[in-house]
């Protein structure tokens, strides 16, 4: 029985000893356990990008009349059948890649004082969460991204609305400070610039007290927003590299050829000179513009100078937004001669060539001369067919232009939503299929499956949103 | 142009080196030290010429991956006869493996010189990417085993194994102990039982244990990464393109208490062979549940995280296996047995620490996935909207509505399968058969949802004509008499135009209803038949030094009978994973026949 116990005795010399072998060479020797802020600020910038610009604004754009799903899943999209697993993947982009990163780099920015970089995170997560809200209506916010909860709850869509004016008010107070660590060579928006980052954040704000209708409050905002175009909030894009192509460029032209057109759409029809009942009259000719969007009847413009083109900078929030938000939120509070003055000075930007690329812009083929206000009274070249009130067509004018000065961006379905309404001035977007219009995109799957708070009623695509309603 | 340049290549190189050096002190004792080295190196390149299809202006991949695996035993043993009748062994055992990988490569596109060199200089930096990683991994444990022996007809062995791994967390426990124990009666030796001719064989065993599987590595903590932002089903944005590079934090939650996934197997049969061994028959029940199963669990986006790799979920199978066997004949030259099987598994996932449903396998619209209560792969996807009493809620035009949230609708595990097979011999002429049969499952036919989405499946082939006017999916109304493509269908409130809008949308595979295409995977297969013979001679084996020659003839899967047409209900387009029952455009199983020639020196 004496070995027995010795073998006994070896095991547990041998035990003991296992463990020491083994520890401490679990690290990762393929990714680090940290970054410093300034490493994380550029992914976080490109990663709102691809909420902005991706899979989210072709949902939109086809449910827009800007562009039409032709073929495979698209097809099936664009008669308004989704299911909630189409939305899993940007829905993960937003809060686990982009929102996450966001909070963690503020913490970090704080740590070294850092109140400009503080800011400028503050910007992009109101750009990143006023479009998710403005897409899902309540959202995950006050406990998104927090380690000690895992079914983070949804905050009702005013209470995130109000939250994002905070948050942008508070950015904006950071962006002022004087108190900064430079991150010229990170920042690939504005490359350090405050003024433009203040503009920006001032132009988000009206853009979302438009949303919730706010309109004293956007009127407010946006006297200081973006004052012009080389000041604009762009996704900047690039030849030189695939993964640095505009989005749309890369889904027309290279990932998924002929899957969207434009044929038959609202959008184009509208543009196209050659179309009967297009936007067109004795002061504006749209050609310029039409061939910068579309180029053709069935096309986007994916060309090198279109608007969808390989390098084209994809626009966040812009110049000619502010201006528009100007127009629409003085003609509805302080009336017709302030919106109409506010109008022809959009027109007047227009003329200019605008947003436009300058391939496009051969003499004839724009033209945006000032409104008068006879031209909005009954029988006018704005108020034609059966007429409404001097006002309303004038607001009608101006929403049909924010229309179309947002053709690919996700405000042109939020602006069709928020006036949805309003049937004797909003833009008339006819129906892909069904009876109903798409008020909101659904929640995702694995949302569904994971998070215990969630409605426990969920909503469909038809269900108009809260700010909405 | 040579239409052969197209090459993708890998090269091994295999180094594997064992050393074993016993030491035996003593009769009863014997010290084993076994050392090995398993080295390899595998060179992949893969060259796109230009003008290839998705890589127009070439593209030159390489990858070189090395494996360096070092395994350590130290064994004794000892052995004892206590009594004539009783004789028992110990062994104490120390195991040591050590795992190192490196992978290096980069991927090239777009060449500079069309016929270049294959070499990474041929393209602008842009165009080059490169990828390296790492691994490193140990294990070591300590293991007893005894072993005690009755009379040659009593046998019980016990066994303690204690590992510890570097992939352990390292707030979890260092080290883990798998027991098990195996108890055998080999009954026929009875002396009672000696002597009945009837039985010649008889065995009842019974087995349980505790094995491990340890966690992957650098799952402990949360990684930075560098992330490109993937654009839904289009292309992607890539921040290291942009401003100075950056990491980022990552989407797997890193885990600090990982410990081993641990399967509990028990096992009870019984082996008997009557009639001097011209009857067999065995039965076994078994049992086993995989606790603390390592599962990547899906987190809620919202709370910052996609994915926590930790040990998440339970598993459980319940299975029984039947063998019989006869030999008909055994007369003259003639001999031939038959035998038939018989098993069936009950799977099912019992836990997941509430992680929802995970994917196995599949697409969006429909998945194979685990789903806590019911069995593993079972079949995801979005059905038609039903109203409490379980009718299909219609939409004004007559058509069913589709759920946008996807629940289980079908398992594709069958719910037995049998084996029958004969084996005839004539002298050296042999001719032997298996048919196969899987009952029940499901499976959902993909191949034929897309190609109605296609407007290419023979059953949307038809030009029909009703006499009452009837809604199509999109709302339009088909007038009587005139003709359309496509069927008439009724959904329950009257006839309906199963057009394109409808074979487009929730009609056709990218409406992600699976529910319309889940079919019965029940089949019964012809899976082999050889016919040979084998020739040996004194001539052979003088003139030629052959011991023998093998002639064979051999057909194999060569019919099937299933319900479903057009495709194999076997097949599965997640490969051999665990994700089954979705088949889209998935290569069939192939029917082969064989000639064998086999030439034995």
């Amino acid at each position: 029985m004496k070995k027995y116990i010795y073998g006994l005795f070896i095991v547990a010399l041998l035990v003991t000893s296992c463990n020491k072998l083994v520890e401490g060479i679990n690290t990762d020797p393929n990714n680090p356990l940290d970054a410093d802020p300034n490493s994380m600020l550029t992914s976080i910038m490109v990663g709102n990008m691809n909420i902005q610009e991706g899979d989210l604004a072709r949902f939109a754009g086809m449910w827009s009349g800007y562009f039409r799903g032709y073929t495979q899943q698209y097809q099936s999209y664009h008669q308004y059948s989704v299911i909630a697993r189409n939305f899993d993947q940007a829905w993960e982009s937003i809060y686990s890649g982009v929102y996450k990163n966001i909070k963690v780099l503020k913490q970090k920015a704080l740590v070294v004082n850092n109140k400009r970089m503080i800011g400028v995170a503050q910007v992009i997560e109101a750009n990143l969460l006023g479009t998710t809200t403005a897409l899902w209506g309540d959202i995950p916010y006050r406990e998104a991204s927090n380690d000690q909860i895992q079914s983070p709850a949804f905050d009702a869509q005013t209470a995130v609305y109000a939250s994002i004016q905070n948050l942008l008010d508070s950015a904006i107070i950071n962006l002022n400070s004087s108190a900064f660590v430079s991150f010229t060579a990170q920042d690939i928006h504005f490359g350090g610039n405050m003024t433009k980052w203040i503009q920006t954040a001032n132009t988000l704000k009206a853009r979302y007290y438009m949303h919730t209708r706010d309109y004293q409050k956007a009127l407010v905002a946006a006297q200081v927003g973006i004052s012009t175009q080389a000041n604009n909030f762009m996704a900047p894009h690039y030849e030189t590299n695939r993964s640095a192509f505009n989005l749309y460029f890369q889904f027309l032209s290279l990932d998924r050829r002929n899957w969207i057109d434009a044929t038959g759409m609202f959008g184009v029809n509208i543009l196209n000179p050659t179309k009967a009942g297009n936007r067109s009259n004795s002061k504006t000719v749209e050609r310029a513009r039409w061939s910068y969007f579309y180029n053709s009847a069935s096309n986007l413009n994916f060309t090198v100078n279109g608007f969808f083109g390989q390098n084209t900078y994809f626009p966040l929030a812009t110049y000619a937004e502010n201006l528009l938000i100007l127009a629409e939120a003085d003609a509805r509070l302080n009336g017709f001669a302030a919106g109409l003055s506010r109008l022809n000075n959009y027109r007047a930007y227009m003329n200019t060539g605008a947003y436009i690329n300058s391939t496009y812009l051969i003499s004839g083929n724009f033209k945006y001369e000032p409104y008068v206000a006879a031209d909005f009274l009954a029988g006018g070249i704005e108020n034609a067919g059966t007429s409404i009130a001097q006002d309303r067509a004038l607001l009608r004018e101006i929403l049909e232009e924010r229309y179309i000065t947002m053709i690919g961006q996700i405000e042109g379905f939020n602006d069709l939503r928020r006036t949805f309404k309003e049937s004797d001035i909003k833009v008339k977007v006819p129906l892909n299929f069904g009876t109903s219009f798409p008020q909101r995109f659904i929640y995702p799957q694995v949302e569904i499956d994971i998070n215990k708070s969630i409605p426990t009623v969920l909503p469909s695509l038809f269900d108009v949103t809260p700010i909405n309603k | 142009m040579n239409i052969n340049s197209l090459q993708n290549t890998s090269r091994v190189n295999r180094f594997i080196n064992s050393a074993e050096i016993n030491i035996k002190p003593a009769q009863w004792f014997t010290l084993t030290t076994r050392a090995g080295v398993d080295f390899f190196t595998d060179q992949q390149t893969n060259y796109f010429p230009y003008f290839t299809a998705n890589a127009n202006t070439g593209r030159y991949d390489r990858d070189e991956y090395s494996e360096f695996q070092f395994n350590l035993d130290v064994i004794a043993r000892a052995t004892h006869d206590f009594t004539e009748k009783l004789d028992g062994n110990m062994v104490l055992g120390f195991n040591y493996n050590s795992l190192k990988t490196t992978n290096i490569g980069g991927q090239t596109l777009n060449f500079i010189l069309p016929n270049g060199p294959r070499d990474f200089n041929n393209v602008t930096p842009s165009n080059f990417a490169a990828s390296d990683s790492y691994l490193n991994r140990l294990t070591n444990a300590g293991y007893s085993s005894i072993g005690m022996a009755w009379d040659n007809q009593f046998f019980v062995n016990v066994t303690g194994r204690l590992e510890a791994a570097s992939t352990f967390g390292q707030l979890a426990k260092k080290a883990f102990f798998y027991p098990s124990s195996d108890i055998a009666w080999q009954f026929n030796k009875l002396e009672k039982l000696q002597s009945a001719k009837w039985l010649s064989f008889g065995k009842l065993r019974a087995s349980m244990g505790i094995v491990g599987v340890q966690p992957q590595a650098y799952q402990t903590a949360t990684n930075y990464v560098t992330r490109t932002w993937v654009d839904g089903l289009g292309g992607a944005l890539d921040p290291a393109l942009y401003g100075t590079g950056s990491y980022i934090q990552s989407v797997n939650k890193g885990n600090p208490f990982l410990r081993p996934e641990r399967k509990q197997e028990m096992e009870a049969g019984i082996d008997l062979r009557f009639l001097n061994n011209k009857l067999s028959f065995s039965i076994s029940a078994y049992s086993n549940e995989t606790v603390d199963a390592l599962i990547s669990v899906t987190q809620s986006p919202a709370s910052g995280y996609n994915t926590f790799y930790t040990n998440a979920g339970t598993i459980e199978n319940k299975g029984v296996e039947i063998d019989l066997g006869y030999n008909v004949l055994a007369k003259n030259d003639w001999t031939l047995d038959v035998n038939l099987n018989w098993t069936r598994n009950k799977n099912l996932v019992t836990n997941l620490s509430g992680a929802g449903s995970i994917t196995l396998g599949g697409s969006a619209g429909v998945s194979s996935r685990a789903v806590e209560g019911y069995p593993l792969g079972i079949l995801y996807s979005n059905v038609f909207q039903k109203d409490a009493a379980g009718k299909r809620v219609l939409n004004a035009n007559g058509f069913p509505t589709v759920d946008p949230t996807a629940v289980p609708i079908g398992d594709p595990n069958a719910d037995w399968r049998a084996a029958f097979g004969f084996n005839l011999k004539y002298k050296k002429l042999y001719l032997n058969a298996l048919l196969e049969h899987s009952q029940g499952g499901q499976v959902i036919n993909g191949t034929e949802a897309v190609l109605l989405d296609y407007g290419t499946s023979a059953t949307v082939g038809f030009e029909r004509t009703s006499t009452t006017s009837l809604k199509t999916y999109k709302g339009t109304t088909i007038a009587a008499g005139t003709p359309f493509r496509g069927n008439i269908g009724n959904f329950g409130a009257g006839d309906v135009a199963l057009d394109q809008s409808w074979y487009t949308g929730p009609g056709g595979w990218f409406g992600n209803v699976g529910e319309n295409f889940l079919e019965d995977a029940t089949w019964t297969r012809f899976r082999e038949i050889n016919l040979g013979y084998n020739i040996s001679s004194n001539f052979l084996k003088q003139k030629l030094g052959l011991s023998s020659i093998g002639l064979e003839l051999s057909g194999r899967n060569l019919f099937i009978i299933s319900k479903v047409s057009g495709y194999d209900p076997d097949a599965n387009v997640s490969g051999s994973g665990s994700g089954r029952g979705v088949i889209y455009f998935v290569n069939p199983p192939t029917k082969s026949f064989l000639f064998t020639l086999k030439l034995n020196f």
